[in-house]
């Protein structure tokens, strides 16, 4: 080992003939150095070798654990280990790189703790999990580095938290230990380099040298209808999809929910019989083995196409993909970047993304995402803080590795971000809940989980240690429901969220892992299906179809609206017909002022107004808005949202909408009035569910966990009741409404709207009839009030129809397969 | 509480999630699942006391209103074998002791069969399964007699109602069909499962302090 550090680092490149980049070397001097931090770069840009051959090559080390290396997915885990492993190889070192994940077996697991190696690569559960033996400072005691792998996608998280927990821990049991976290592009990286590192300490921001070109392109139709609604340009735009499939290599086909994937799946399966093959689905309720199957074939190149959703957004190293589509709203500009940051793996190649918008607004959305990416607009990722549900999980984790001092205990919390502000009495209340099981003053007799030995506190009980450790790893999963055949030995199809199939009886049919399928019966957390002959179907629908869209993408989108003329572009001058309209029957939407718009119809009065804000925050607007109007006149209201504005309809004309609307956008009290229109409650208890889970006050049951076990099952919403009644100061409760305001209602967000709203002039606007703007509004608010989705889509069509008739074009596409409306 | 008249017997519906037959001086609740916080707590689950403490309240003041001889509890009595340090059993025993008089009774239920039944023989008289008392059968598990007309429990059943798009409730019902009815789960602590009357079925809700006939298929019930 002639030289060492950052030159060997630099001669192993030159030896391949590859050029160092400025990030890599700055990275590997700052670990020679002894330094911390955060390194963000596009992926395939080399951020991996940056962090690893600073510790590779570092001299004069022992044997034993020397680098934890930390991936948000366990799919992850294994390529990342090959990778690391040939990358010590090549620079010969003599290093041995192992896996640490659920799957690890218990045989392997032991020998890496009598004989560890040098390397480890696991996921933040499974380091939870080691932090619950007792012996975990003989594995982890002489730690050099920590790797934590794609930060962004774990910093807005409560994964995150639990990391940033172990992280403090490992701090203090391994005191020469430095941590790298490695990142795609946020609005937030200095924020994301604190949290990673713990508030005050001091750490390096290393940008990555090469920003890589990505080129946002949208698949403009020939003809842009003026009164969009949602869903069904798609597959008007199928042909030229199928079209750009042709030209070979492999495509990632990305669409916003699991449903689009399925029902895009099949379209294209239908389209392309001779494809069936080669086209896959891959989204996070099909089952593990399945979606390693399609990971293997992509990395092999023997894939056209995978229509897939968030499921692929980060992670392995795809070579093969050439081309990254994008179905519906990109939603967010960070988003897309890391989605078209998934083809073409190769520095100095740009990646490209061919968006293919659902309605015509998507253009717009398009051309905002460009021009916001353009101009540095990225969004921030809120860490959370204060999860004392997590908290209660770590110190029960701690309690069962070994025990833990409440001094020490404390200190480590306060050093994370999370718990930075962690005051004495949330502290003593999560202390009591570990210990005594609630607040001091009440009684909780036979509780012990934690429990005192001298000066520590530790988990004596086996199976309580036991239980815990099975739990650990459930923080990241859904209340999920298996589905199985009914037949065919019930082998294991996938899961599916428990709300979808709480909606359906036996009988139904539903799409699903690009089959369609026959429900049987339900029964214990399992759906026993069939194979279903073609008919009418449901589609599943998951909680992934609620995402918002972003503050800087809906605020982009607002600016080409309003100065339409100033943005060049394909998108822009497909959508100019939309835009001409909008401006002649109403105004064009605008950064200064607030638009709504009243219009009277044969179903009544209604307002329409546009914030821009997205769809949570336009959902909680439109019930306040109804409530603060209904107390000044009584009135019922029908509501609609998207992620542009609102709509309320009544059957009375509204009484002075100029002089009432300020009034009733008022940021004011809006806590408490919030507290009175929205059953906080209700929504609180369903939040309920992962809170006590983590918290360790419901188990997932497992198979073979016998009879003790089964005793102790109880629905969260059970528990959240029984707590309420009798334990109403339990601060997880609270977390639970906090959870609902933050994450649900988007609390904040909404009452910047309402504060800008002030700043704003409000415009109210009497239209002739429904703008491009309102209708997709009122053609949402249909579908949920229509039955079948076939009248809905004849409706809304004839609706559309009238509408271009009156501005003055009398043809209206003739579009017979509307399949993705639904 | 709302009389109802079934096989020519006058039974009484309390919302406190009981039935009083008057003629027997009985008051029937099933599913009381007693020492369920316990054995969380046991778990390390944090279940606050009160919860027992509230059932025994409840069942108290049914008692003393109705001035029921015996309480007849359908199986579940238990929800897991009871401890030596269970605080159940010293609550009953002072329960029982403030109202002399008053017989306990169960039938055993399938989580009695870990352990309960036959315990606290001083306290609770255990009867077996599918004791005869006509035109009744009183059983756990709900299952067809010809012996007679079944009272049950086990399901736990509830009926959800929809009212604005967040706002569900769930209640607790009892449910008679033509050979078997089920009542509601009687203990605080105990979840509930959704049922689907079939058209015919009788089928009444346990709200906070009433008890409602619900439609079933489209007819409204007859109370």
């Amino acid at each position: 080992m002639a030289d060492a550090g950052p030159d060997r680092a630099a001669a192993w490149f030159a030896a391949l003939g590859w050029e160092v980049f400025g990030f890599q070397r700055r990275a590997w001097e700052a670990y020679r150095d002894g330094r911390s931090g955060l390194i963000h770069s596009p992926t395939g840009s080399g951020k991996t070798l940056a962090a690893w051959l600073g510790p590779l090559t570092e001299p004069g080390q022992g044997p034993g654990l020397k680098v934890l290396w930390i991936t948000p997915l366990r799919a992850l885990a294994r390529d990342t280990a090959r990778s690391l492993a040939a990358a010590a190889e090549a620079v010969d070192a003599d290093w041995r790189v192992e896996l640490r994940t659920g799957d690890t077996p218990q045989s392997a697991r032991t020998r890496q703790r009598r004989r560890p190696p040098d390397a480890l690569v696991t996921t933040p559960e499974s380091l939870s999990v080691m932090l619950s033996y007792a012996d975990a400072d003989n594995l982890l005691g002489g730690l050099r580095c920590v790797v934590v792998d794609e930060w962004h996608e774990l910093l807005g998280s409560k994964r995150g938290v639990q990391l940033q927990l172990c992280l403090a821990r490992l701090r203090r049991l391994a005191p020469r230990m430095v941590t790298w976290g490695l990142s795609a592009t946020l609005g937030n990286l200095e924020q994301a380099m604190a949290v990673l590192l713990g508030p005050e300490r001091p750490g390096e921001l290393i940008r990555g040298a090469v920003p890589r070109d990505i080129r946002i392109r949208a698949l403009v139709p020939p003809e842009v209808e003026r009164f969009p609604w949602s869903g069904h340009l798609g597959t008007r735009l199928l042909p030229r999809v199928v079209q750009a499939l042709e030209s070979g290599g492999t495509t990632l086909f990305f669409t916003n929910t699991r449903s689009q994937a399925e029902l895009w799946h099949e379209a294209l399966c239908a389209a392309r019989p001779d494809w069936r093959d080669s086209i896959a689905l891959h989204h996070g309720s099909v089952d593990r083995a399945g979606r390693e199957g399609i990971e293997a074939a992509i990395a092999a190149g023997g894939l056209r196409c995978v229509v897939c959703t968030s499921s692929l957004d980060l992670g392995v190293d795809f070579s093969p993909v050439e081309q990254v589509i994008q179905v519906g709203s990109p939603k967010g500009v960070a988003r897309l970047m890391q989605r078209a940051g998934r083809s073409g793996h190769r520095p100095g190649v740009p990646s490209e993304v061919l968006c293919v918008p659902t309605h015509a607004f998507e253009l717009v959305e398009i051309a905002a995402a460009r021009r916001a990416r353009e101009a540095g607009r990225i969004e921030a990722r809120t860490p959370p803080v204060l999860c004392l549900d997590v908290l209660a999980q770590h110190l029960v984790t701690l309690a069962v590795g070994g025990g833990f001092t409440e001094a020490e205990a404390l200190e480590e919390a306060r050093a994370t971000h999370a718990f930075a502000a962690l005051t004495d009495s949330a502290w003593g209340w999560v202390m009591d809940f570990v210990t005594r099981g609630g607040e001091a003053l009440s009684a909780y007799p036979q509780f012990r989980k934690v429990v005192r030995e001298g000066d520590r506190w530790t988990v004596a009980d086996r199976n309580i240690a036991r239980r815990h450790r099975m739990a650990i790893g459930t923080i990241a999963s859904d209340a999920a429901m298996t589905v199985r055949w009914s037949s065919r030995n019930g082998g294991r199809l996938g899961t599916v969220e428990e709300s979808f199939i709480a909606r359906m009886k036996p009988g139904d049919r539903f799409l699903f892992s690009g089959r369609l399928l026959e429900l049987v019966r339900v029964r214990e957390m399992t759906a026993w299906v069939k194979a279903a002959r073609r008919g009418g179907r449901t589609v599943p629908r998951w909680q992934g179809g609620r995402m918002p869209l972003s503050t800087e993408l809906a605020d982009t989108v607002v600016e080409l609206l309003a100065d339409p003329a100033g943005a060049a572009g394909p998108e822009m001058a497909a959508v100019r017909g939309l835009i001409e309209v909008q401006s002649r029957w109403s105004r064009l939407p605008s950064p200064d002022e607030l638009l709504a718009e009243r219009v009277r119809t044969r179903e009544g009065h209604h307002l329409f107004l546009y914030p821009f804000a997205g769809r949570l925050v336009h959902e909680g607007l439109a019930t306040l808005l109804a409530w603060r109007l209904s107390r000044r006149q009584p009135a019922t209201f029908t509501l609609s949202f998207n992620d542009y504005g609102l709509e309320l309809l009544s059957p009375d004309p509204f009484a002075d909408d100029a002089g009432n609307l300020p009034a009733a956008l008022d940021p004011g009290n809006l806590a408490d009035d919030l507290a009175a229109c929205v059953n906080v409650s209700e929504i609180a208890r369903r939040q309920f569910r992962d809170i006590a889970r983590i918290a360790g006050l419901v188990f997932p049951g497992y198979p073979g966990s016998g009879k003790t076990a089964r005793q102790v099952q109880a629905s969260s919403g059970l528990i959240f009741d029984v707590l309420v009644r009798y334990d109403a100061g339990n601060l997880l409760l609270d977390q639970a409404r906090r959870e609902v305001l933050e994450g649900q209602l988007e609390f904040r967000r909404l009452r910047q709207t309402l504060q800008e709203a002030g700043k704003r002039r409000l415009v109210v606007v009497d239209t002739p009839r429904l703008t491009p703007l309102a209708f997709p509004l009122w053609a949402e608010r249909l579908q949920s009030q229509v039955i079948s989705t076939e009248d809905w889509r004849t409706r809304v069509r004839r609706a559309a129809e009238r509408l271009e008739k009156a501005a003055g074009r009398g043809k209206s596409d003739d579009h017979a397969a509307d399949r993705l409306a639904g | 509480m709302l009389p109802i008249d079934w096989l020519g017997e006058r039974l009484h519906l309390c919302a406190a999630r009981a039935l009083y037959w008057r003629r027997r001086r009985t008051l029937l609740v099933a599913d009381t699942h007693f020492g369920k916080d316990a054995a969380f707590r046991r778990a390390g689950i944090p279940i606050p006391v009160s919860a027992m403490e509230d059932d025994l309240v409840r069942l108290g003041r049914l008692v003393d209103t109705t001035a029921a001889e015996r309480v007849l509890v359908l199986g579940d009595f238990f929800h897991a074998r009871p401890t030596p340090d269970e605080p159940f059993a010293a609550a009953l025993e002072r329960w029982l002791s403030a109202r002399p008089g008053v017989e306990v009774c169960a039938v055993p239920g399938n989580h009695d069969h870990h352990g309960g039944a036959g315990t606290l023989p001083g306290l609770v008289r255990w009867l077996p399964e599918g004791v005869v008392e006509a035109p009744f059968v009183f059983r756990h598990e709900p299952a067809a007699d010809p012996a007679g007309y079944v009272l049950a429990g086990h399901l736990h059943p509830v009926v959800r109602l929809a009212s604005a798009a967040r706002d569900r409730l769930r209640l607790p019902v009892l449910w008679l069909s033509r050979d078997v009815g089920v009542l509601p789960a009687f203990g605080g602590f105990t979840g509930g499962a959704p049922v689907s009357p079939a058209p015919g079925d009788r089928v009444w809700a346990f709200g906070a302090d009433e008890v409602l006939p619900i439609a079933v298929g489209g007819e409204p019930a007859r109370a």
